[in-house]
């Protein structure tokens, strides 16, 4: 089938099979491999797209049901080679270890941080718990998050903090 | 984050300071390609025939329907073997695929190469293998017994090694408390979130390069020139950025270099092969489940006479690291405590399960619950607290450990339980915890523990290492060792290290991932050892290349060598020079340097200090040094619905000298996570050699819901072998947490949990969950 | 790679008349359905027929004091519905505490009920709600009672030609609870749930309507409970009472998820806890 979407803020037009799993779609046929497959049951969240700026599991979700609709992958994330303020603070606080998850961590902390600039930690906790990490522990996650927030909303941000 | 640390020491210009990773901003864009998104022109995909039953005598494999299937390009099986069918780094004998039998259900009968997974997957489906059941074996105690059923030719023992120090029996008599308590942890699977992947090409000299998410690049090696019947320099294996491996990604990926390399040869073509989380969990090694029995004596003081113990260790079908695992539990058996007499006997066997090996922690966190959980019982009965009865044994300076051997260098226990028992006024919470109302639902609890750590191999085997260092012309630096970067931060490390000894800065230094073919073989990227021994041989690479550009950077600067300062990318001599403060640009020097035909690039090698070990009495100077932590849990008990809530949790540990501390937290938090989980969630249940779990789903890792507030207090200990004074920190920030947990659901409920992990059912019931049957139907198991 | 084959309907009639052909499923939000496709029908894998372009059934509607959903709205839409938080609290706090954002942003209030598990958050719910489901096909319409859909684990009355099209129920009485246990504290599936629709007359209870998730076959109304607790005061020895009767009602099994046992004392401490407004402990 002939499937129209916007990908990364491109409009794409594309033959596929509709039955495809998105995740398939990117990584094989995109060759987008910044979406990384950890389950392919939707319980990690390592292959955590946006669908209409939404968190959803690329592995969960078949190309035909992107059709009209925005997807947006790791590698839309930074406009212009500048990098999203999350990926920013994902480097400076040391937010990112072995980083297979972290594609999806990104994409998840982005969403959140567009409907709500600036979040508790709980709300923080609530957002990312679809996003398993094994090496991190999540602290230096929660505080990337934050640290965006602040530059996000102009806010000084301190720099005592490792 | 709540952070105390000690200010890292000014001598140093970037060690002790947080550096962003090196490899940071690849992964944050999406770019750091991992094993799975290699691909090559022209690639088949490999699959995998498992086996049908956990242990069964394979009478006839057919694959030639399978072999017919359009798009088939290859099926093969153990006939197809060209060298040894089977490998291993302490007992070659796991089977790349199987020939007379299968011992779990994760071995491998056969393989296939197609034109897609959709092919590949429908050839297996078309293979027919016959088998004759046999009967299968799942408790490693029963194993041992006379008359069980064998796994491999000779008896079920994988492995067994005792520790004697003192009388045993004239300890007990000593000893005017005795106590004897059996623990038991589950099995846990590593979880690293990228599932293992390979792909393999074969190469223009009949050889074969495999890039692929593996941690032990020369082991793998070594078992897929065996497998393939090639020299080990036409096997090249190439280091994908590794999405995780927490001592996982070994045997495994040994297993799956084999069968991928296999396949690429039979077929003149590139093989990819990427597992999915299903076969990941079928298939790759776990952590030990161990059952524990321990005997403790003591004065009525508390001073600690005897401690005898009896571990039972399930190494699954194969040997794998099992006897070097069961070694460290033997080793660190007492805990961190000054005892006279020790009795300690461990024993590996093995049984139809999945096979275990290395996972963080290497046969310690199983034993840290259980001596630790076993401290707090005494202390309960001797009626003192837990803190008391931990001080007035802990090792000291100068102690001498369960093996025999003297601790020389600042043994730091006593100051890692005061970090993380003095803030949260430990002993007066602990009491007052104790007196909560009988009736209440939530009680709080708290609860503390502590390790020492041997660092490195140890008397394990012989423990070198070595780093290239190349100055490039424009100043920039190379690295490259066989040590790796899996996430843990070691391309950061290292790089800060040579950034110190050079004085540049860490982005003009690049770290090369692993190749069999292009770095030295280092050993294995375990033990806590990558900071320590690459550090060193990094530091001498640095030394071996001061030496050389040194007397040109002087020759410019017309100064002695020894007023020079490197540092910020030049070169100087302060207020020494007769041209005042100039700085020579490092990239200028380099460039000299190469003009006058000086070598620009090091190998620094670096051999540890010696260890010992007598096999006939456990005596030995088992590590050349050690590290230790301490913990502390607050935990919040849900009495009615056996719900726990870790709440707060206090970690302190002595890596010697932090290196990049924002990667030590990173560790440390890391660790204490991967500590809850073992404590409250993860259990990878079997039922007659089947697996229980499948996915995440069942296999519970803790979300950023699960995890409480934590704290870290590092010490500053350098050490005098150490890189910089730098020792380690990865695996003890895992070991400690569970004791912690459990010892604080004691504080909160007065009921001791000898079994992880602390699930619902357990805390209110005092059972645990077990699956008998397909997914859905279950019973309970008393516990 | 995983195939599938797939049928993108745009209309409902196009969808029914698709889904009256041989070998056909449909798929909604696909959170359960991808799940477990290759375990329920290894290689004789039907085709999936779409819903996403059947833009009515993505709506919330209310009309007097009746509202009515429709099968593909969202977990995320029920959450953040400020009509259904006032309307159906206990649904809103069930939809909360499912799965994770990304599967509450796909899965859907028709698929979790269609699916059948007598562990899906929204069924106690829909039972205490009294809702009423709307199965359409190409022979027509019909209503039922949602507890009439369900005959056993995965099993409904839903033929294979019929499709869930609305999900309908009046507003509650003012008070309404959703809780459960799970292992984890987010991303799981529940131990234990219980949900109830009440009103508080005088400081007597009164229209009590009470479900339980998980602790039988399919998601049942505790009917013995119930008749006790209306026009009872509520104090501890009413509430332990209850919590007896309802423990009674419930007939857990023992699986990977929790023990028998467990799961009938939980029954009735989420009752009690519910009724003593204790909120969820996540």
């Amino acid at each position: 089938m002939k499937l129209d979407f916007v990908l990364n803020n491109k409009r794409v037009s594309i033959n596929v099979k509709g039955g495809l799993r998105l995740i398939d779609l990117l990584r094989e046929q995109l060759d987008l491999v910044g979406t990384k497959e950890g389950c392919g049951k939707g319980e990690c969240g390592a292959c955590t797209v946006l669908l209409d700026g939404k968190p959803v599991c690329s592995c969960l979700i078949l190309a035909s049901q992107v059709r009209n609709r925005e997807v947006t992958t790791i590698e839309g994330l930074s406009i212009e080679g500048e990098m999203h303020p999350a990926q920013e603070a994902f480097t400076e606080t040391g937010a990112v270890q072995c980083g297979f998850c972290s594609p999806g961590l990104l994409l998840s902390t982005v969403a959140l941080l567009n409907e709500n600039p600036e979040p508790s930690r709980e709300q923080i906790r609530r957002a990312l718990s679809g996003n398993l990490c094994r090496c991190t522990g999540y602290e230096k996650i929660f505080e990337a998050v934050e640290l965006a927030s602040r530059r996000i909303n102009g806010l000084s941000v301190q720099n005592d903090k490792v | 984050m709540i952070l105390r640390c000690m200010k890292h020491d000014s001598k140093h210009k970037i060690v002790g300071s947080s550096v962003p990773r090196v490899d940071a901003f690849d992964k944050v864009s999406g770019r750091a390609k991992y094993a799975a998104d290699y691909n090559a022109k022209g690639q088949l995909y490999g699959m995998v025939c498992y086996a049908s039953h956990p242990h069964a005598k394979i009478l006839n494999i057919d694959t030639g329907k399978a072999a017919k299937l359009p798009g088939v390009r290859a099926v093969l099986t153990h006939e197809d073997i060209p060298g040894e069918k089977s490998f291993g780094s302490v007992i070659p004998h796991q089977m790349a695929l199987c020939s007379d039998k299968v011992r779990y259900s994760g071995d491998v009968v056969a393989i296939v190469a197609a034109e897609s997974i959709e092919v590949a997957e429908q050839a297996i489906e078309l293979i027919d293998v016959d088998y004759r059941q046999l009967d299968v074996v799942s408790d490693p105690k029963v194993a041992l017994k006379d008359g069980a059923i064998l796994i491999h030719d000779e008896n079920n023992l994988c492995a067994y090694h005792k520790v004697r120090r003192g009388n045993i029996d004239e300890g007990f008599e000593k000893s005017d408390v005795i106590l004897e308590r059996d623990y038991s942890t589950s099995k846990i699977e590593h979880s690293y979130i990228e599932p293992e992947a390979v792909l393999a090409e074969p190469g223009e000299n009949g050889g074969i390069t495999i890039t692929g998410s593996v941690q032990n690049l020369y082991s793998i090696r070594r078992a897929v020139a065996r497998v393939l019947g090639l020299s080990l320099n036409r096997v090249r294996i190439i280091q994908a950025t590794l999405g995780g491996s927490f001592g996982g990604k070994d045997e495994t990926m040994s297993a799956l270099c084999c069968r991928a390399g296999l396949l690429a040869l039979a077929t003149g073509k590139p093989v990819k092969m990427v597992n999915t989380r299903e076969m990941s969990m079928r298939e790759s090694y776990k952590r030990h489940s161990y059952q524990i029995h321990y005997k403790v004596g003591s004065t009525k003081c508390g001073i600690l006479q005897a401690i005898e113990s009896e571990i039972y260790a399930d190494a699954g079908a194969y040997a794998a690291m099992s006897p070097f695992v069961t070694w460290r539990s033997a080793v660190h058996a007492t805990g961190p405590y000054s005892i006279p007499n020790v009795k300690t006997d461990v024993y590996a066997a093995y049984t139809n399960n999945c096979y275990t090996g290395a996972m963080r922690g290497f046969g310690s966190p199983q034993i840290c619950f259980a001596i630790e959980s076993l401290i707090d019982e005494l202390a309960e009965e001797l009626n003192l607290d837990p803190l008391e009865l931990r001080l007035k044994n802990i090792l000291k300076d100068n102690s001498i450990t369960a093996t025999g051997q003297g601790l020389k260098h600042k043994v730091s226990l006593k100051e890692v339980l005061d970090n993380v028992t003095e803030k949260m006024g430990f002993v007066d919470k602990w009491k007052q915890n104790r007196e909560q109302k009988r009736d209440t639902a939530f009680k709080r609890g708290i609860g503390i523990s502590c390790s020492y750590r041997g660092i490195s191999l140890g008397a394990e085997g012989t423990d070198a290492a070595g780093v290239i260092i190349s100055i490039q012309t424009d100043g920039s630096v190379i690295l490259s060792t066989g040590l790796i970067e899996m996430g843990q931060g070691a391309a950061t490390t290292i790089s800060m290290i040579v950034s110190e000894k050079l004085g540049i800065t860490p982005d003009r230094i690049r770290f090369l991932s692993a190749d069999t073919s292009r770095s030295p073989d280092s050993g294995p990227t375990v033990a806590s050892r990558t900071t320590f021994m690459a550090g060193n041989a990094a530091l001498r690479g640095c030394h071996e290349l001061l030496e050389r550009i040194k007397p040109v950077a002087a020759e410019l600067l017309r100064c002695p060598e020894q007023d020079l300062l490197f540092e910020n990318n030049s070169v100087y001599a302060p207020n020494k020079t007769s041209e005042g403060d100039r700085k020579i640009p490092f990239s200028e020097l380099a460039d000299k340097c190469f003009q006058k035909g000086i070598s620009l690039f090091a190998h620094g090698w670096y051999k540890s200090p010696p260890t010992t070990w007598n096999e006939e009495n456990g005596q030995g100077d088992a590590y050349f040094t050690y590290v230790y932590g301490a913990n502390l849990a607050e935990v919040e008990v849900d009495c009615i619905t056996g719900n726990v809530r870790v709440l707060k949790f206090i970690s302190s540990h002595d890596p010697g000298q932090i290196v990049n501390l924002s990667g030590a937290l990173g560790q440390v938090y890391g660790g204490v996570i991967m500590g809850i989980g073992y404590a409250m969630l993860e259990n990878y249940a079997e039922s007659e050699g089947n697996p229980l779990v499948a996915n995440f789903d069942e296999y519970l890792l803790p979300t950023a819901c699960d995890i409480p507030e934590i704290e870290t207090t590092l010490i500053h200990n350098p050490d005098e072998l150490g890189p910089l004074g730098a020792k380690s920190l990865g695996e003890p920030a895992c070991e400690i947490a569970a004791p912690a947990i459990a010892n604080a659901v004691f504080n909160a409920t007065g009921m001791r949990i000898r079994h992880l992990p602390l699930t619902l059912e357990r805390v209110k019931l005092g059972k645990e969950l077990v699956r008998i049957d397909s997914r859905g139907s279950v019973k309970a198991r008393g516990g | 790679m995983t195939k599938y084959k797939t049928i993108n309907p745009t209309t409902l009639d196009e969808a029914l008349e698709t889904l009256n052909g041989c070998n056909v499923m449909p798929i909604a939000g696909g959170t359960d359905l991808l799940v477990k496709f290759y375990e329920v029908y290894g290689k004789s894998l039907p085709k999936l027929v779409v819903l996403d372009g059947l833009i009515p059934l993505h709506e919330i509607k209310t009309e007097n004091d009746r509202i009515s959903l429709g099968p593909l709205v969202t977990f995320s839409e029920i959450e953040n519905s400020p009509e259904l938080r006032k309307a159906a609290p206990q649904l809103v706090q069930a939809a909360s505490v499912a799965g994770s954002v990304q599967i509450r942003n796909r899965a859907t209030i028709g698929g979790n009920i269609a699916n059948g598990s007598p562990s899906g958050d929204l069924i106690p719910p829909l039972y205490v709600l009294n809702a009423e489901l709307e199965l359409s096909s190409v022979n027509g319409r019909r209503s039922i009672p949602i507890d009439k859909f369900f005959k056993g684990p995965g099993i409904t009355v839903l033929e294979k030609n019929e499709l869930i099209t609305s999900i309908s129920f009046d507003k509650t009485f003012e008070n309404g609870f959703f809780l459960r246990l799970a292992t984890r504290k987010a991303l799981a599936i529940s131990k234990v749930s219980v949900a109830a629709n009440y009103s508080m007359q005088n400081g007597t209870i009164t229209n009590v309507r009470i479900a339980l998730g998980a602790v039988a076959p399919t998601v049942i109304r505790a009917p013995r409970t119930e008749e006790y607790l209306s026009g009872k005061e509520l104090n501890d020895n009413v509430l332990s009472t209850a919590a007896k009767l309802i423990k009674e009602e419930a007939k857990p099994i023992s699986d990977i998820r929790s023990i028998a046992d467990y799961r009938r004392e939980m029954v009735g401490v989420l009752l009690k806890r519910g009724l003593n407004g204790i909120p969820q402990s996540e």
